[in-house]
């Protein structure tokens, strides 16, 4: 196996990246070398897609699918081998399926078919065994022996941020939103990735253009999720359990959650959110249900403990799944949509029975806890409300800097910075978060200034877009560049979705940003250079220094 | 490689073949130290190892089992095949028998490389390999390892040997270290040859200030005979060095029988968590022993690097390699890496 694309990767004198039988996160070197064979044959499913476009031939049906599977392979979603062979039969299918259309369409036209060749032309069997030993020649790093470290680094960052930004097109489509521009966009960036692009200007230009993609996909998303559930309105939410049998949602999937919540009423079964769920509390028609109880849980890396803690079923919708068996809770966990792991049972369809007949055998929580709370929900909405409130205190000189502190989660030690940064932000500043990264301080009472909360939850790693929105309402108001305002981003990274994230904020122009805990695994010194010398992109340092920083810029 | 037919070797014994036998240095027409390439011809496998690490290597001889440490000498991008530098020793049986006796096609035991002399996971700005002898086996296979990533620091390879002749890899380490400036050569010789670059004379004190006149991130890695050690301690200990982090391997490890199977046998683990009794077998780390009753623990690089092993200790001592990636407050609670630590007592585990 050969995986780089999480911050937890493994880092030797020697080299960067998993290499070994098994990966830091536990997938295994076999569930890897599929998942390169799988991201192989999904660009030459793109190729074809790209192909059967120019005859106006659009299949969304395989335009979904492409993502799904896309996601399947981002970091802590699908640990199952059979699962991701299954994917790899689909997409045979699916690139059969568009080559036919395509190949007809030409005939029809007295055209004569391109000749395909890579990820396109290749024919493998569904046989394990030969999948797996063609797999190298998949392999994210395949041409290291032709090309610079910088341009296999500059490939993978095009990769993992497409990744990224198919994993919110996902999001997006189960909530009704698919936008063809956007999967035209997609299938061509994924196919000209397949032919292994050497030019580091292509290849930077491609970084951009990604994240402009995923500016519009994070669009798409906000509109499916606050036509579908309203607009986010500012909540508190509990923290503790309350006394009854529970189910846990934990991802982002908030359609999940919703059906959930409507199978449920009446079964006495309370329903908790966990991790990246927790904001699905500030959307009305999700909020409506009195069963939906609380948030249970911080973020994704303790599961093992808090989960084996947990007296119900528990439903994983997208990343992070990690191990059950280390809190011995394999029979109460379940998966859904992109997301596996061998022997788990993964529900398909819309009915969760299995999941309350699990919840309804189980004892529940025995006694209500004396609850406590963290807020959340100041999305696009409740920020652009708050927006005249906010300008006039920072006018009158009471709000002197914004700090957007955010993004995911890890359990490095290192990470304590993220925690630091925002007990240190002074009481004359605001604190806007997003992503799992605050489950390290969100529990802190940060109070207000002249009656607007410090401490504001834009909502799950998607929100950017209503962050990168308030940036721009606040530009407009102080008539300047969002590079100008009084605000400091101080991200943290762990998988894909911060990957495309990050080049969204550069795609925008947006400079300064401070990035940890450590440099992606496969960012060389001279990219990092780059990226440090265009976009004045900033490595965490010490918390004290950082912050005088930000507050002198 | 297929990963399916080409498992990555971290457990249990392999016969390795001999597929190469390469002359290194000759006394007369004796043979005094070859390089041995090694590979698994009939079961292939993948090698990981730590640059600096050895390999136990055994055979019969004369109808008794014979097994050896040998410092891996080559580099760890290569994973299809080991090598292991060998010299004469004065009664030495196994290492006479492997330069005297043994054929490419020939076939030795060996347990999976292990030993904590190796590379720190963050590399100081200088690294000083100081070697003697046959110590210069480890050296190698870090200067290989370091040339060939993209550590931009300095590395001091400062040898100590009796004569020319006897300087094993002499040919690479000149062409080496004429295309790699990073690189400082100096052959420390008792009988100089002028041509060669280093300082004439054996190591002395004044030679390795005129080496190092600079110290800032300065680390130490030293191997070679015990005799060889304790002579660059005392240099060392000299206050212009105080404080500057020493690892040191003793090679006579290749010269003195080890014992397999310390205490270690018949220890048992007992996992609390999850209600198993655990029977670990010789002297194997603890995370053979967890895997094989199936618990859910991740080895990732398996080498005492990556941490994702680390489980805490209850009840009962162990004897670790390494901790590298264990914070001081995790050491205290008893944390432990699995896959670099041994049983010296019956324990009690806890995996998270």
């Amino acid at each position: 196996m050969f995986c780089v694309q999480c911050e937890h990767t493994i880092r030797t004198p020697v080299a960067t990246g998993c290499s070994y039988a098994m990966g830091m996160c536990g997938k295994t070197g076999e569930v890897s070398d599929l998942q390169d064979v799988l991201i192989y044959l999904l660009q030459g499913v793109s190729a074809y897609a790209v192909a059967a476009r120019r005859f106006g031939l659009v299949d969304r049906a395989i335009d979904a699918w492409s993502c799904q599977a896309f996601f399947a392979t981002l970091t802590n979603v699908n640990f199952d081998a059979e699962r991701i062979l299954a994917f790899i039969g689909e997409a045979q299918q699916a690139r059969a399926k568009l080559k036919e259309g395509y190949e007809a369409a030409c005939l029809a036209q007295g055209q004569q078919p391109e000749a395909m060749t890579g990820p396109a032309a290749v024919e493998l069997t569904g046989e394990k065994a030969a999948l797996l030993s063609w797999a190298p020649t998949a392999a994210v790093n395949r041409g290291k022996e032709q090309v610079s470290e910088d341009i296999l680094g500059l490939r993978m960052l095009c990769l993992y941020g497409l990744k990224g930004a198919a994993a919110y097109m996902e999001h997006a489509r189960v909530l009704g939103e698919q936008d063809d521009a956007i999967g035209a966009e997609y299938h061509e960036i994924m196919a000209w990735l397949g032919q292994d692009p050497a030019d580091m200007n292509e290849l930077i230009a491609c970084a951009m253009r990604i994240g402009q993609m995923n500016f519009k996909v994070m669009a798409l998303l906000d509109k499916g999720e606050t036509d579908t559930f309203g607009h986010p309105s500012p909540v508190q939410v509990n923290i503790k359990p309350v006394k009854g049998q529970a189910i846990l949602v934990s991802g982002h999937d908030l359609h999940d959650l919703q059906k959930i919540l409507e199978q449920t009423v009446g079964t006495g079964i309370r329903v908790y959110t966990h991790g990246e769920m927790l904001p699905a509390h500030a959307y009305p028609e999700l909020n409506k249900y009195p069963h939906l109880v609380g948030h249970y849980g911080t973020a994704w890396q303790n599961q093992q403990k808090e989960f084996a803690a947990f007296p119900g079923a528990i439903v994983m919708t997208s990343n992070c799944i990690i191990n059950p068996d280390v809190g011995q809770y394999r029979d109460r966990i379940f998966t859904r949509s992109i997301v596996g792991w061998p022997g788990v049972c993964h529900i398909e369809g819309d009915d969760f029975a299995t999941v309350i007949a699990k919840a309804q055998s189980l004892a529940g929580f025995p006694h209500d806890e004396i609850p406590a709370y963290t807020s959340t929900g100041f999305a696009r909405n409740a920020l652009m409300a708050a927006a005249p409130a906010v300008i006039d205190q920072v006018k009158a000189g009471h709000i002197r800097h914004f700090f957007l502190i955010g993004g995911c989660d890890g359990d490095k030690s290192e990470r304590s910075y993220y925690t630091d940064m925002a007990r240190a932000v002074p009481e004359d500043c605001l604190i806007l978060t997003l992503a799992c990264g605050k489950f390290r301080f969100h529990s802190f009472d940060y109070g207000d200034i002249n009656g607007i909360p410090r401490y504001l939850d834009v909502g799950q790693c998607n929100d950017a877009y209503s962050a990168i929105q308030l940036a721009i309402a606040l530009a407009d108001a102080f008539g300047c560049g969002v590079n100008d305002l009084p605000l400091s981003l101080v991200l943290s990274w762990f998988e894909q979705k911060a990957i495309v994230i990050l080049l969204t904020l550069l795609s925008l122009g947006i400079k300064g940003i401070r990035v940890g805990p450590t440099v992606p695994g496969f960012l060389t010194p001279n990219l990092l250079a780059f990226l440090q010398e265009n976009f004045d992109l900033k490595l965490i340092g010490s918390v004290e220094q950082d912050l005088a920083d930000m507050l002198a810029a | 490689m297929n990963p399916l037919e080409h498992p990555h070797w971290h457990a249990g014994s392999r016969q390795l073949t001999c597929v190469a036998k390469q002359a290194e240095t000759w006394q007369g027409d004796t043979l005094t130290a070859a390089t041995l390439v090694l590979q698994d011809l009939a079961s292939p496998c993948r090698f990981a190892f730590l640059p600096g690490q050895y390999l136990l290597i055994g055979t019969e001889l004369a109808g008794k089992p014979v097994q050896r440490a040998y410092s891996i000498s080559s580099s760890p991008a290569q994973t299809d095949r080991l090598a292991i530098t060998v010299k004469r020793v004065a009664g030495g049986r196994l290492s006479n028998y492997l330069l005297d006796a043994l054929q490419p096609g020939m076939t030795l035991s060996a347990q999976p490389p292990q030993g904590h002399f190796h590379l720190p996971a963050t590399l100081p700005d200088q690294v000083v390999l100081l070697s003697g002898g046959s110590g210069i086996s480890p050296m190698l296979s870090m200067t290989r390892a370091l040339l060939a990533s993209d550590y931009a620091g300095t590395v001091h390879f400062i040898h100590s040997a009796k004569r020319r002749e006897e300087v094993i890899a002499l040919a690479w380490l000149l062409d080496t270290a004429a295309r790699h400036r990073q690189l400082r050569l100096s052959l420390q010789l008792s009988e100089p040859a002028s041509e060669l670059p280093g300082l004439p004379g054996r190591l002395s004190a004044e030679t390795l200030a005129a080496l190092l006149p600079d110290l800032q991130g300065v680390e130490f890695f030293l191997c070679g005979s015990d005799r060889y050690l304790a002579g660059v301690r005392a240099l060392l200990a000299h206050p212009r060095y105080a404080g500057l982090p020493v690892h040191q391997e003793a090679f006579d490890l290749g010269a003195q029988p080890q014992d397999p199977t310390p205490q270690a046998q018949g220890h048992r683990i007992t996992v609390p968590a999850f209600d198993k009794v655990v029977a670990l077998q010789g002297d194997e780390p603890l995370l053979a022993a967890l895997e094989r009753e199936g618990l859910p623990i991740i080895g990732a690089c398996r080498t005492g690097v990556c941490g994702s092993c680390k489980c805490r200790v209850l009840a009962g001592e162990v004897h670790s390699q390494s901790s590298l990636p264990l914070s001081p407050e995790e050491q205290a609670q008893g944390y432990v890496l699995a896959c670099a630590s041994r049983a010296a007592s019956d324990l009690t585990l806890a995996l998270n």
